[in-house]
């Protein structure tokens, strides 16, 4: 599943570490989304598109 | 707090009681003839496995959900190699020339996490000496 992460991140000017820390989870769970390693939960998932302000299906692509 | 600080103060105690209580079924079994009384003696370490696999699992439940992952996968490769090796050696042992001892058991399922770990970690690039804040 393709995402828009690191993009939403680097716009925002956060590291992955801090984008981890708002997200209460660890740096190298970021890095796994990011590169597409791992599909966060769907709580995760929510959280995420919560912190960018975007809904859930524009970040992440199920299709990609 | 480092990991080694947090895993000290989650599975420790646990762990300390156990090495605690096969130290003392060891000593006291010594010198008891077989019966009731030595298999009270030699189960004396069981509440402590009981309660470190809960320490341990409390432990897991408060990982972030990547980790969760990892060792879950983790759990699930070693259960299926050490059983299949294990199996395919007693079956060496039932028909086999060679005398396979039971306590290779503990090895092949150390062994088998071990290597499962690894290679888990490995394909999500999450290494041991990184994974300090991963606590929730």
């Amino acid at each position: 599943m393709n995402n828009r992460v690191r993009e939403l991140r680097s716009a925002n000017g956060w590291s992955q570490a801090e984008l981890a820390e708002r997200l209460a989870v660890s740096r190298q769970t970021v890095n796994a989304i990011e590169t597409g390693k791992y599909d966060p939960s769907l709580p995760l998932a929510f959280t995420i598109a919560r912190l960018f302000g975007l809904p859930i299906e524009t970040i992440f692509d199920p299709d990609a | 707090m480092g990991s080694l600080k947090c895993y000290l103060r989650d599975v420790g105690p646990a762990s300390l009681t156990y090495f605690a209580s096969v130290g003392a079924a060891a000593l006291l079994s010594r010198d008891l003839e077989p019966g009731l009384l030595r298999l009270a003696v030699a189960a004396l370490p069981l509440p402590a496995i009981v309660w470190m696999a809960i320490a341990e699992i409390r432990r897991l439940r408060r990982r972030d959900e990547l980790r969760q992952r990892i060792e879950l996968e983790t759990m699930t490769i070693a259960f299926a190699v050490s059983f299949g090796v294990i199996t395919a050696l007693t079956f060496i042992g039932f028909y086999g020339a060679i005398e396979i001892p039971f306590a290779i058991a503990v090895v092949i399922m150390a062994a088998s996490w071990t290597g499962a770990q690894i290679w888990v970690r490995t394909r999500y690039r999450y290494w041991w000496f990184q994974s300090n804040e991963d606590g929730r």
